[in-house]
């Protein structure tokens, strides 16, 4: 289509937006354009103002959230500040980041049908509707479950259903990967994309997951960057530009490994997915790569000490039908281990079985060879530490001092002694400049860090890690899983994971628990899972774009994983 | 979910259970109005039979209601025997005769008249137990929210009273992560090493990050709603809405009937002179 034919749909020109409570503008001069079903990804690490630009085009801002605006945003061809949240939602249908918050319903079908219900609709007609839409979403057979029985992608999937109803010319994804295991991530990204082609609707997709994104192909995409568009084309014209890596956004896996390999890329046209992508050029050069090395079985860690954590005979019951078996299990001191597996699989229950937040109902398990049975989990945190998901819920002080101080004055340990090592853990963990800030004040990385740092005062031999990653932009992954891999090469601590990112269980662990229907199915490096269809398949995993190259070129494409990933 | 939970999210397989959320609401008003304002045996004893008959008929789980039930158990009987300490007498008073079995000590001594007196107000209280306890046990939040609507309460009151009994659970999961999570870190509240003062000096400390991940929840559910037009007209449907079944109608006209029975009843005590509602039936 081309950009002459008709008024665009979505027109910005030199806007600015400064939220009421800040000093700076959030959003600085954007101009852009979108046409009628266009489909444009925009892309941008945190705190880059992409959410806010969302927020502009929904309506929040200026009805919620109010703030100073220049500039002119038209939507649908109505200024931004001219209509109320209610008739800007006639032209615009969101889906928000956290698909669990925004469930509004008890059950699929209330959900679903939540826009009707305040649009008064007759009852028999708003059933025949929710119907319509969940068949479009591949629900129509779980109407009555209820949130907590769902995962991830379903409820995504719901609130997908639920935003189609008012035929609103415009959908907003605001990050809709995030809480996302790769398989979902798939079946998200083709359900926008059918919404796009069928439906005929204009997507933006608000995403820092570029890779998973251009799953599907995407029109156009528009990277932001501390409150600018500082670069809009073609997937092609964008991964062609060099800029992403400088910009904190990850670059599609296969196309860092070519640039590493080849040197460069042989042609800026069709790059934006392996699929498309012609591997002729670059064939003779990955054969040498893969050539100058034969033991591709990088040595595993050679600081892995002796078992720390021991489970025998072990079996968590649920209920009648469903229950954990655990036969033989030991984790070694020193390893990296990543636990795997979808969603109600058991991966969280086996993690909190080594916390000892859940107790054994048969057989053993010892840490440091004392029972568990008889330690309180106070007393098992002094050797396992456990680092939730949001550091929001384990934050409990006003300062980053005393957060790490908390567990030390809980011993009642000698002031000077908790000084010193309160402080040597600041500075290994690179908080110690900001040891009097309050803990408000700090960024998510940071905060993340300081939850570390708060378990990392009692010495544990072993720490858990619950996503330490999800929902973080590349650079801010990177910065907490680059010090998780420092605590574990200096200290020794063993490392779990538990994740369902393949990129992370990849890059930084060496062993992966893969675990399906209450059993570990696979006890192997991560790489070979990844580079296992059947396994992948079966757990909602997903092969990796390096794998598929290998493929595409004839090569050993296994292999191909394992030497990219030693490369790191 | 965990089945010990008392409120379930999905409505149950029971006759009871599958009746629409007004028919329950008018059943539970009118028998409720009933039970408080009558001090009667004659009206609490069919009341507490009818009543427990309804919580059986939602064939509840034994594990899921004996906790409610010995602690209303427990707390109904210490009510019961402090107002016999204040008030030994309590029983003569109110009924006019006195005939003591025994005496025991100094004004303390135990009539006929004050062993039923107590024994009707015991009777009181779990006849409002059963009540609302058939009621909890079968109703969902969203029965509960569309009933409410049906019998004309403003929609935004029946959207808090859904959404609050929605959270629960998450509430719940949350305050039993982050207490995990503090465990851990050093806070000791394993009865089995700490006291139980210094448990619940701990325990508060979870507050905190509760209510901030509360807060923070309840803004992301504000936008959500908002931006799906709630608040957008002033009448609103519900999804859960069903035409009223043959169950539905006998319910209400149970309803009805005890209304009836209600308003006869009031009059005749207002008739027969026995104004004020402390006065109690007593057999003559």
């Amino acid at each position: 289509m081309t950009a002459q034919d008709h008024q665009p749909i979505i027109s910005f020109k030199d806007f600015s937006f400064r939220y009421k409570a800040q000093q700076q503008p959030t959003l600085k001069n954007i101009s852009f354009d979108i046409y009628s079903g266009e489909k444009v990804l925009i892309l941008g690490p945190s705190g880059s103002g992409k959410s806010t630009l969302a927020k502009c085009i929904n309506g929040i801002i200026p009805n919620k959230n109010a703030g100073e605006i220049t500039g002119t945003a038209l939507i649908n061809n109505r200024a931004i500040t001219a209509v109320n949240i209610f008739e800007r939602a006639q032209d615009v249908a969101t889906i928000l980041q956290d698909s669990n918050a925004q469930f509004v319903g008890l059950s699929v079908g209330e959900d679903i049908a939540f826009y009707l219900e305040n649009r008064n609709t007759p009852v028999k007609k708003m059933h025949v509707a929710v119907e319509n839409v969940a068949k479009f979403v591949g629900l129509e057979k779980q109407l009555n479950q209820i949130p907590f029985n769902l995962s991830g992608g379903e409820k995504q999937r719901t609130t997908i259903a639920g935003s189609m109803h008012g035929e609103a010319p415009i959908m907003v994804f605001d990050e809709p990967l995030a809480a996302l295991n790769p398989q979902m991530c798939d079946q998200v990204m083709h359900i926008i994309d059918r919404l796009n082609k069928e439906k005929n609707k204009t997507i933006l997709i608000v995403e820092h997951r570029l890779e998973e994104v251009l799953q599907q192909a995407v029109d156009r995409v528009l990277v932001m960057n501390d409150g600018q568009i500082v670069l809009s084309g073609t997937p092609d014209e964008i991964l062609a530009s060099n800029k992403l890596p400088a910009l904190g956004i990850q670059e599609p896996l296969y196309l860092n490994l070519i640039k590493q390999v080849y040197g460069s890329l042989a042609t800026k046209q069709n790059i934006w997915n392996v699929d498309v992508l012609a591997v002729e050029p670059y064939i003779k050069q990955f054969k040498r790569y893969l050539n100058q090395e034969s033991n591709y079985y990088r040595n595993k860690q050679d600081n892995i000490g002796a078992p720390i954590i021991k489970i025998r005979n072990g079996q968590f019951k649920y209920d009648q039908r469903t229950a954990l078996i655990l036969p033989n299990l030991d984790i070694y001191q020193g390893e990296t281990i990543s636990l795997i597996g979808k969603n109600g699989a058991g991966k969280s229950t086996l993690a909190k079985i080594l916390t000892g937040m859940l107790k054994l109902q048969q057989g053993t398990i010892t840490a440091f060879n004392k029972d568990y049975h008889n330690l309180t989990l106070q007393e098992i945190g002094h050797n396992i530490a456990y680092i939730m998901q949001d550091p929001d819920k384990m934050l409990i002080k006003d300062t980053v001092f005393a957060e790490v101080a908390f567990s030390l004055e809980l011993q009642n340990l000698s002031s000077t002694e908790i000084n010193e090592r309160v402080t040597t853990i600041l500075k290994l963990t690179d908080l110690y400049k900001m040891r009097t800030w309050p803990v408000t004040a700090l960024s998510y990385g940071q905060k993340k860090r300081l939850t570390i740092a708060a378990v990392l005062v009692l010495e544990p031999k072993c720490i858990i890690l619950d996503e330490p990653t999800a929902g973080q932009d590349y650079a801010h992954y990177q910065e907490i899983m680059t010090f998780v891999k420092k605590l574990n090469q200096k200290m020794q601590v063993t490392i779990i994971l538990i994740t369902h990112n393949m990129q992370l269980a990849l890059e930084y662990t060496d062993r992966a628990l893969v675990i399906n229907q209450g059993k570990i199915v696979a006890d192997k490096r991560p790489f070979e899972i990844l580079t296992d269809p059947k396994l992948v398949s079966e757990n909602g995993l997903a092969l990796t774009s390096i794998y598929r190259l290998g493929l595409k070129m004839g090569l050993d494409a296994k292999k191909l994983v394992a030497l990219s990933n030693n490369r790191k | 979910m965990n089945n010990t939970f008392v409120i379930d999210y999905v409505p149950g397989k029971t006759k009871l259970q599958q009746l629409q959320g007004i028919s329950k609401l008018a059943l539970l008003g009118v028998m409720l109005i009933f039970i408080m304002i009558s001090f009667d045996i004659r009206v609490l004893v069919p009341m507490f039979i009818f009543n427990t008959g309804l919580v059986i008929a939602t064939k509840p789980s034994w594990q899921k209601i004996k906790g409610l039930l010995y602690f209303i158990l427990i707390t109904n009987t210490i009510n019961v025997l402090l107002m016999y300490l204040v008030s030994p007498d309590i029983g003569p008073q109110s009924i006019g005769s006195k005939h003591v079995i025994f005496e025991i000590i100094g004004r303390y001594n135990l009539s006929v008249e004050t062993l039923f007196y107590l024994g009707v107000r015991f009777l009181k209280i779990m006849c409002m137990f059963v009540a609302s306890l058939w009621f909890i046990l079968s109703i969902t939040p969203s029965q509960l929210a569309q009933g409410l609507y049906k019998l004309h309460v403003p929609y935004r009151i029946c959207t808090v009273v859904a959404l609050g009994l929605r959270a629960i659970p998450d509430i719940l999961r949350d305050y039993q992560a982050i207490n995990q999570a503090l465990q851990m870190r050093g806070l000791e509240l394993d009865k089995r090493r700490a006291s139980v003062f210094k448990r619940l000096k701990h325990a508060m400390m979870i507050v905190i990050p509760l209510i901030l991940t509360t807060f923070e929840q309840v803004d992301t559910i504000a936008s959500a709603m908002d931006l799906r037009l709630y608040g957008s007209t002033k009448k609103r449907s519900y999804y859960i809405e069903k035409p009223l079944t043959k169950v539905d109608y006998l319910a209400l006209a149970v309803a009805g009937l005890l209304l009836l029975v209600l308003i006869a009843y009031c009059l005749g005590v207002v008739l027969h002179t026995q104004v004020g509602a402390s006065r109690i039936w007593y057999p003559r």
